[in-house]
């Protein structure tokens, strides 16, 4: 009989080197942290900010602002020209989609921005290859203006919460700087009540209860409510999805506010809850990409019923599933090295729903899409470093589909398995790969005399 | 070795080397989260000249870059 003891041993080793190497993430950039090498960055982002300047002085504080100096030429004397502030000095509390950005922000005597400077940020690139521009907008305001993306700016297609949160943090910084040091007649930031975006609460709440109860209930319709809830909002809308960046983030701690982007939690938290409790929820019945992957395969065998499907040897295809944990820990790797989440932007659903790739990316979206169309869910099945992850937390979910006592061995299940998770065993009884099984539920539809169950883990139904 | 699984090894190995080629991509210093230095009113004569004055040259590549000469 296949137990969870089997499954940990299986599974085991790749469970181990995935916290081993999330620990050492963990620490390693807890401990770069603390740099000194980020002072001399930031000098060298006063020359570039203020290059009228011929001289900066140390960090002052309350609040903390390098000054900047340049000699006057009719009296000969030094005089100051203006200040350099760091955003993430003034305003810690305001993130992006991974954390704060760090800007430096040069401003005259008189309370106008001289010239921004970004000295870092986590943000995903696609999200932001427009950001040169976005912050270019800001030479022509000062301390008085206020800066609303979509108003007074021209916001980033696709990175709102980005682009909300660099201009807020730089006005917040702008007011303070103009109020407290060059005394000028500058207001507080403009607080304004900060609406809760329900939207971001509400749908993927109603999605993930879709998939789960679709599944717990063996609905096809819930099923599929929740793949298209999460296909056009997810997806399509809000271009946003559970992905190994966030894995990353989270190690390197670059998370976002929560007031600001409850989204990202009610997708973060149900996903690893859903993985704990049921299995792979989010990747079976939520998850935009395999929506797309779902459709084209379908739609296509609906067009071409005589389509031929790729189907692949057993001992091919189970040692092809392990590419996708290299993957994942190749870029986690990567990205804790380096200190931020950009290595691990290499999965297609982010490049296919944000239009943005490189070349080299197209090609694997366009590649992937149309192997799509002959295997089922290629991409889920043996690169998707997410689908890693939420594999890894599966294979120790609570409750799990299980076959009776009395199953002959008919088969039917293994048939139907669409990512073929599902094995007969010598003895006759069906064998599930939990860190493989969707929770599709078909095999608990179609088993033809009800032999398969969802239980805990424990129980052992005769 | 069934034909399928001929199509399926080298559809697979193709698409693994693109990934690992994404990867090689973004972790490339110009894409590795930290924009070069962008400086707004670049255009401007003034603060090309300050820019210059101050040692620096513009550089205009991918991005808008700032490098010592």
């Amino acid at each position: 009989m296949y137990n969870k003891y089997q499954s940990m041993k299986k599974y085991g080793f790749l469970s181990i080197v995935f916290i081993a190497i999330f620990v050492w993430g963990i620490f390693f950039n807890y401990t770069r942290r603390y740099n000194p090498q980020g002072s001399e960055k930031e000098i060298e982002a006063c020359t570039i900010v203020f290059p009228q300047a011929q001289r900066f002085s140390g960090k002052f504080s309350n609040p903390p602002h390098y000054k900047a100096y340049k000699n006057n030429p009719q009296t000969g004397r030094e005089e100051l020209s203006g200040v350099v502030v760091i955003t993430t000095d003034l305003a810690p509390d305001i993130k992006g989609y991974a954390g704060p950005v760090k800007i430096a922000v040069g401003v005259d005597l008189d309370g106008n921005i001289n010239a921004l400077y970004i000295l870092s940020h986590g943000e995903t690139s696609p999200y932001v290859s427009n950001l040169d521009q976005f912050i270019a907008q800001f030479s022509r305001l000062n301390f008085k203006n206020d800066f609303k993306p979509g108003k007074d700016l021209d916001g980033i297609t696709g990175a709102t919460i980005t682009s909300e949160a660099i201009a807020r943090s730089v006005e917040r910084s702008l007011k303070i700087i103009a109020r407290e040091v060059l005394r000028l007649d500058a207001a507080s930031e403009n607080q304004q009540q900060q609406k809760i975006p329900f939207d971001q609460i509400a749908v993927p709440a109603s999605v993930f209860t879709a998939a789960v109860f679709g599944f717990v209930f063996h609905s096809n319709i819930l099923r599929w409510m929740a793949m298209l809830g999460g296909l056009f909002y997810l997806g399509f809308y809000k271009k946003t999805m559970v992905s190994v960046v966030d894995v990353a983030n989270i190690g390197l701690w670059k998370i976002p506010d929560l007031a600001g982007i409850p989204l990202w939690y009610w997708l973060i938290i149900p996903t690893f809850i859903s993985a704990i409790l049921l299995g792979m929820v989010y990747c079976g019945n939520i998850c935009p990409f395999a929506g797309v992957q779902e459709l084209l395969f379908n739609t296509f065998r609906k067009i071409w019923p005589r389509a031929q499907i790729i189907n692949v040897s057993r001992n091919i295809d189970r040692p092809a599933r392990y590419i996708k944990y290299v993957v994942l820990f190749a870029v986690l790797i990567a990205s804790f090295i380096l200190g931020n989440s950009n290595p691990a932007n290499v999965e297609v659903f982010v490049m296919f729903f944000t239009a943005r790739a490189s070349k080299l990316g197209w090609v694997l979206v366009i590649s992937v899409l149309t192997i799509s169309l002959f295997h089922f869910r290629f991409w889920c099945k043996y690169l998707c470093p997410m689908g890693a992850v939420c594999g890894l937390f599966s294979r120790v979910s609570l409750f799990r589909i299980k076959a009776k006592g009395q199953c002959d061995g008919c088969a039917a299940c293994e048939k139907i398995c669409p990512v073929q998770a599902i094995t007969v065993n010598q003895s006759g009884k069906p064998e599930i790969d939990y860190p493989e099984c969707i929770q599709c539920g078909r095999c608990l539809q179609k088993c033809p005399r009800a032999m398969l169950y969802l239980g805990g883990w424990r129980n052992e139904k005769q | 070795m069934k034909n399928s699984d001929i199509v399926f090894v080298v559809l697979l190995v193709a698409s693994s080397t693109v990934t690992i080629g994404i990867i090689g991509e973004n972790i490339r210093p110009e894409r590795t989260g930290v924009t070069p230095a962008v400086v707004s009113r670049i255009d401007s004569a003034k603060i090309k000249a300050d820019i210059e004055r101050a040692g620096l040259v513009i550089h205009e590549a991918k991005y808008w870059k700032l490098i010592r000469p």
